[in-house]
């Protein structure tokens, strides 16, 4: 069970949240003139690493706000958590 | 309005019986506060501190609380509930939207219990997974959380923690706060 | 007499406090104090269970939650529970324990001839000879499970309340032994919160079952009594820590009243489950002795050194009168010696060829004879011990020779060195590493997980000593303290010489004249298990090298048990078989719980009536007084329908839907989900979110919409109404309210955070009542100031009026295709309104009708609802519905799918209406269409009935469904297989069965 430092509310617990997956995926402009290849990358396709992973959160029982989180998702450490917009955090070298 | 409207019908109707309840002593009270009056009022980032000056002053507040608190008193205060969303508890809020911000009434939205007493940490805590020591949660503290599934807000005033429930969920927590309460002896207040 | 072995004073117990309980139907006395366990052995009672597979005759270990033996059926009826461990159950008077796995009697078990053909049921056992055929399983099992029996489950409801809750602390401390209590009184006295938990009846941990200085016992009571005073320190006693969980999440439960007896605690609960969160967590478990492996060393009254002398000092009971110390290590001497001060007979056997001067002339002192470099190579007695025999051990301790020494005991005090308990730790995520002075395994402090930052202290630590265990916590209260911004100053210990374990030769098998597995003796490991080291051998003859293969195949260290006595005998054997160093074997994961917990301790307050959440609308109260029938809608209690006397489901539904297109019907439609939608950007918003137009909608108009995914596929629907320029008031479907706005949110926040647009929830500030029929128009004027005529409020429109002085808000929408009106009030006068409604519809025929009536009316319109008509791979065309989509907007959610190949090609199944050849027949719902009936599956489906009732207004039966290119199969007959092999022919039709020209909702 996780504590998650939510960017608004700070450590809370995981029950308070929910997550949505791989972040940094923004919707492509002007749909109509992608190809299907382009159009099924974006609604299909996500990565499932095992170790450092961007992904989407959202705070939905506490400010219902959204963020992002760097998680290694083979031993839950979370390294940051940072607003919608704001650049990736780079993901540490060493990390257990 | 042509008519006199007619009384209002709490959540709790019939189901609040007022006295003491379990263990001896009384470690808990728990009150329904009635009749709540509860507006949002959201703002936008480049206007949320004119508009949240102008809701403090409007509603008799003065200052604007930072983020998951509140200023003001258990009869009347503005509680940041996100970091651009307000709540203005016990007063009403002009219901014109400005450019600078949106409001909303959602007066009949929640039920709204007052907890007191030594158990009163111990028995949210029975649902609640957040740190209510003093330290961590002081006075006019805000959050918003699950209570067995259910989200819903607390605020500690200068009367105790002010739990606002969703109106349809109001019945079934009331239950479970009730039942985790006899063991630290609850008195219902009327 | 009783209590035979009770000493003559001395121990933790209070004599003046006579208890009284049974054990399997006999009478006994004890005192308060005991443990089941103590009161048995005070009343020479040694033969408790039988075990597990071997039925063997079996008795008491420990006295600690390590015991794995005796295992008790506590109580009768709803408050019997199962394998409960008597070292742990409080004595309380009336105790009734039965013993486990034995019938008729525990005396007399049938069983026991399992150990008679025990090389029949070698490891592995089950998974050979049960293998095949795998259909026979099924019969298997039970037979297996009932052989195999433990307890009997209770077949009542729990008559007990239990509690669960959460709590937030600075530091955890787990174990309240001389190391927990330095920890938690040297980070309390810096101010950190910190909270004790220990599952003993008091703090002392080890402490309570040894003899302790002055000094000590002054120091520790000082400590418990300045801990329990402070306000920032909780004491949990009686509390087991079960898991520890990732950052530092750790669960324990508190046994409030079990000690009191069943039905006892009033309005306490009899267990409590704590969730809690530590920044920084002590673990000061302490270690568990381990038995040496030998020759029938399962025998009652072969039991652990230190077990016999927490008898002695804590209950003041000696276990026996003639007592064999058999050990490798020096720990048990101080047992040797006590028992000889208390009055038995004791003689010391010691695998150990050289043993230091000053514990030899303690022996003599005591008068205790002495065996070195000897082991005990066999037991005699079944159900209890005459004697042993003693043989010199070889220099290489592979076999034993010379003389065997017959010495009559009836005990053996055994001790094979301590581990220690490192379970904690390993349950943290922490890895272990092999301490060869100890022959053990501790916490690899550089190999914890980070997000679980814990210090273990003391003997868990492998610091048997007091003196280490007291500087290792403070130490660990001081560091953690100040890990969480706090400064501790160490207060004063007390000074403290023993030196715990002691030297240790390690002895991991005992050899008797047989090698290992011949002859009858077997050399136990796992008691609970009933794993025997030959059993370790035949693993490894058939490959099962690994730690993790061997623990399956002999189920060693697994159940209950997680392996306290038995986990590194196993390792160490398997180490020796392979020639092997023990950490290259490797250790096996602990799992949680550390000890059984009950179910009723995880479920809390929150089971029964408690466990679901229900959701009341504000007409709640009416419907109940008014005979609704109740539908469960997500977490909403729906009317379902309102019988009338004599009425049963289908004529009341059929009596509902007939008067909503007659005279005018009510339906509380407050579970709606309703979404207040502001800002200046708010059209722009919907845009994007639904399929058709909205900017030009104008103010006070309500339009309906449908949502789409991305992937285009219908998501939700609902009407939606402009209040303002920049205000709308969206509605969705009851079970979509909540994913509704987490969509609309997480698109506002993640991909356009430059939009001014707010959405927030307000299903519960609105009560809505529904009235829809013909006569509609004449109920709502009768009661409201609103200007209802066609002109002033058309359909698909909005006003603001009162009804009987409530302030509301009415929207002309319509899901039945009557003329109707959704009245909305603030919600404290939902039910004012509604019972106001009822009284005022008297003259109009009013009718109340709930779920199943709005189902069956909306179905004869053709209307859909979301999740039932649709199933998520669904496409507005699929529908039938691209009138809602616009072919204008630039974009909008799920356009660009409508593209791909897959939801553009011909013949997906598309939605259509189905009329049963025979009228009166009501299809299933989710009755297949197939290409051709065949006798059994599988059968080319080509689509399926998502919707069937029986109508009263069209006066047949009807029904909705998708079928593969239905759109262009109207007028065609399907054939529908059903599950029970039944065939039914169906014509394909439109989907809208009633007013094709939608007149009645307009007028």
């Amino acid at each position: 069970m996780f504590i998650i430092n939510c960017p608004y509310c700070g450590e809370r617990d995981q029950t308070e949240f929910t997550c949505h997956g791989e972040a940094h995926i923004a919707r492509p402009k002007e749909t109509e003139n992608l190809t299907d290849e382009q159009w099924g990358e974006y609604i299909f396709f996500r990565t499932n690493p095992k170790g450092m992973h961007y992904e989407r959160w959202v705070h939905a029982h506490g400010c219902r706000r959204w963020f992002n989180a760097l998680r290694n998702t083979a031993t839950d450490e979370i390294f940051a958590t940072y607003e919608v917009g704001a650049p990736k955090p780079p993901a540490p070298e060493k990390h257990s | 309005m042509a008519e006199q409207t007619p009384a209002r019908i709490s959540a709790l109707s019939g189901h609040i019986i007022p006295g003491h309840h379990g263990v001896e002593g009384s470690g808990v009270t728990i009150k329904e506060v009635p009749d709540l009056m509860l507006w949002q009022m959201a703002a936008w980032a480049d206007t949320v501190d004119r508009a949240a000056s102008q809701v403090a002053q409007q509603s008799g507040m003065g200052s604007v609380p930072g983020f998951a608190a509140a200023t003001g008193n258990h009869q009347r205060a503005l509680l940041r509930i996100e970091p651009l969303k307000f709540w203005v508890f016990g007063a009403s809020v002009s219901s014109e939207s400005s450019d600078q911000s949106v409001v909303l009434d959602l007066s009949h939205s929640r039920t709204h219990l007052r907890l007191t007493g030594d158990n009163a940490t111990d028995l949210l805590n029975s649902y609640m997974p957040i740190d209510l020591r003093e330290r961590s949660f002081p006075v006019n503290s805000v959050a918003s959380t699950a209570f067995h599934h259910v989200g819903v807000t607390l605020w500690r005033s200068d009367a105790g923690f002010e739990l606002f429930i969703p109106r349809g969920f109001a019945l079934s927590l009331w239950e479970l706060l009730q039942d985790a309460a006899l063991q630290y002896g609850l008195t219902v207040e009327p | 007499m009783s209590q035979k072995y009770r000493l003559e004073s001395g121990g933790l117990i209070d004599r003046n406090k006579k208890l009284s309980f049974t054990f399997d139907g006999k009478t006994y006395t004890g005192y308060h104090g005991d443990t089941l366990a103590s009161a048995l052995l005070a009343n020479g009672v040694r033969l408790l269970g039988r075990s597990f597979k071997y039925h063997r005759p079996r008795g008491l270990i420990a006295a600690g939650s390590e015991e794995p033996n005796a295992l008790m059926q506590l109580e009768n009826g709803a408050y019997t529970e199962p394998n409960t461990r008597a070292t742990c159950i409080e004595l309380y008077d009336g105790l009734v324990a039965t013993s486990q796995n034995r019938w008729p009697n525990l005396e007399h078990d049938f069983g026991a001839v399992n150990s008679a053909v025990a090389r029949f049921l070698p490891a592995g056992f089950y998974y050979k000879t049960f293998m095949w055929p795998a259909s026979l399983w099924m019969t298997y099992e039970k037979f297996i499970r009932k052989a195999a029996g433990l307890g009997v489950s209770p077949t009542k409801p729990d008559p007990d309340v239990y509690h669960s809750r959460y709590d937030h602390c600075d530091v955890l401390v787990i174990g309240a032994g001389p190391a927990g209590l330095a920890a938690a009184s040297t980070a309390a006295a810096s101010g950190a919160r910190v909270v004790v938990v220990d599952e003993q009846s008091q703090p002392g941990g080890s402490m309570l079952g040894s003899k302790q200085s002055d000094q000590y016992s002054q120091w520790q009571e000082n400590t418990v009594a300045s801990l329990t005073q402070s306000a920032n320190v909780r004491m949990l006693p009686r509390t087991t820590l079960t898991g520890y969980f990732d950052y530092n999440y750790l669960t324990a439960v508190e046994k409030v009243t079990d000690h009191l007896g069943p039905g006892r605690g009033g309005d306490k609960p009899r267990q409590r489950f704590w969730k809690i969160r530590a920044k920084q967590v002590i673990i000061a478990a302490g270690s568990i002795e381990r038995p040496l492996v030998f020759a029938d060393n399962d025998r009652p009254g072969v039991m652990l050194a230190n077990a016999v002398d927490t008898y002695i000092n804590r209950y003041g009971v000696i276990p026996g009168k003639d007592i064999v110390v058999f050990t490798n290590n020096d720990s048990a001497y101080q047992t040797a010696i006590n028992a000889a001060a208390h009055g038995a007979t004791v003689t010391v056997v010691d695998t150990r060829k050289s043993i230091s001067e000053a514990l030899q002339a303690s022996l003599k002192t005591a008068d205790v004879r002495l065996f070195k470099g000897h082991a005990i190579s066999s037991v005699q007695g079944s159900k209890g011990i005459h004697s042993v025999r003693v043989m010199e051990l070889s220099a290489d301790g592979k076999s034993v020779g010379g003389q065997a020494w017959q010495i009559d005991c009836e005990i053996v005090a055994n001790s094979g060195g301590w581990t220690p308990s490192v379970h904690m730790f390993s349950q943290s995520g922490g890895k272990l590493h092999y301490d060869k002075n100890i022959e053990g395994f501790v916490p690899d402090t550089s190999k914890a997980k980070r997000i679980n930052p814990n210090f273990s202290v003391g003997a868990c630590n492998g610091k048997f000593s007091t003196k280490d265990c007291l500087a290792e916590g403070v130490k660990a209260g001081s560091d953690a303290a100040a890990a969480c911004g706090f400064t501790a100053a160490p207060g004063s210990l007390p000074s403290v010489d023993d030196d715990g374990m002691g030297h240790i030769e390690p002895l991991w098998l005992v050899p008797t004249v047989h090698p290992v597995g011949e002859g009858s003796a077997k050399h136990f490991h796992d008691f609970q298990n009933d794993v025997t080291a030959a059993d370790i051998h035949l693993a490894a003859r058939e490959g099962y090298l690994s730690v993790e293969h061997l623990k399956r195949y002999t189920t060693t260290g697994m159940a209950t048990d997680q392996g306290k006595t038995s986990n590194l005998n196993a390792l160490a054997i398997m180490a020796e078989i392979r020639g092997a160093q023990i950490p290259e074997v490797g250790t096996t994961t602990f799992r949680p719980p550390f000890t059984p917990l009950t179910f009723g301790a995880i479920g809390g307050q929150e089971s029964g009536e408690l466990f679901l959440q229900e959701r009341h609308t504000p007409m709640h109260a009416s419907h109940v007084a008014n005979g609704a029938v109740f539908e469960d809608v997500g977490d909403w209690k729906r009317p379902w329908y309102y019988p009338q006397a004599g009425e049963d489901m289908h004529a009341a539904v059929q009596r509902e839907s007939y008067a909503v297109r007659q005279s005018v019907g009510i339906l509380d439609a407050s579970t709606l989900g309703k979404i207040d939608i502001q800002g200046e950007d708010a059209a722009e918003f919907l845009e994007m979110i639904y399929t058709n137009n909205w900017k030009k909608l104008g103010v006070g108009r309500c339009r309906y919409g449908l949502m789409l995914n991305e992937h285009g596929m219908i998501f939700d629907d609902g009407v939606t109404t402009r209040l303002a320029d920049d205000h709308f008031h969206m509605t969705t479907t009851t079970g979509g309210a909540a994913r509704v706005l987490g969509w609309l949110e997480e698109w506002l926040q993640t991909e356009w955070p430059d939009m001014n647009v707010y959405c927030t929830s307000v299903t519960e500030q609105w009560a809505v009542a529904a009235l829809n029929g013909p006569r509609a128009r004449e109920l709502l004027s009768s009661v409201s100031d609103i200007d209802c005529s066609n002109d002033a409020f058309p359909f698909m429109s909005m006003r603001e009026g009162t009804i009987a002085g409530i302030p509301a808000r009415v929207y002309r929408i319509s899901f039945t295709g009557e003329l109707a009106y959704e009245i909305n009030v603030p919600a404290r006068y939902g039910k004012k309104l509604w019972d106001t409604l009822l009284e005022a519809g008297k003259p109009f025929d009013l009718c109340q009708y709930g779920t199943e009536t709005m189902h069956v009316v909306r179905a004869e319109k053709g209307f859909i609802i979301v999740g039932q008509d649709t199933d998520g791979t669904v496409t507005p065309l699929d529908m039938d519905m691209d009138w809602i989509v616009s072919k204008t907007k630039a974009d909008f959610l799920g356009k660009r799918s409508f593209m791909r190949s897959d939801t553009s090609q011909e013949g997906r199944p598309q939605f259509v209406g189905l009329l049963t050849k025979d009228p009166q027949v009501v299809l299933p719902e989710g009755a297949h269409i197939v290409a051709e009936v065949k006798d059994a599956p599988p059968m080319q489906t080509l689509g399926h009935v998502t919707s069937s009732y029986m109508s009263p207004n069209v006066g047949r039966s009807i029904a909705l469904g998708l079928l593969r290119n239905g759109l262009n199969r109207k007028g065609d007959t399907v054939t529908l297989r059903l599950m029970n092999g039944d065939v039914i022919e169906a014509e394909v039709t439109d989907p809208v069965f009633i007013d094709q020209a939608g007149e009645r909702t307009r007028g």
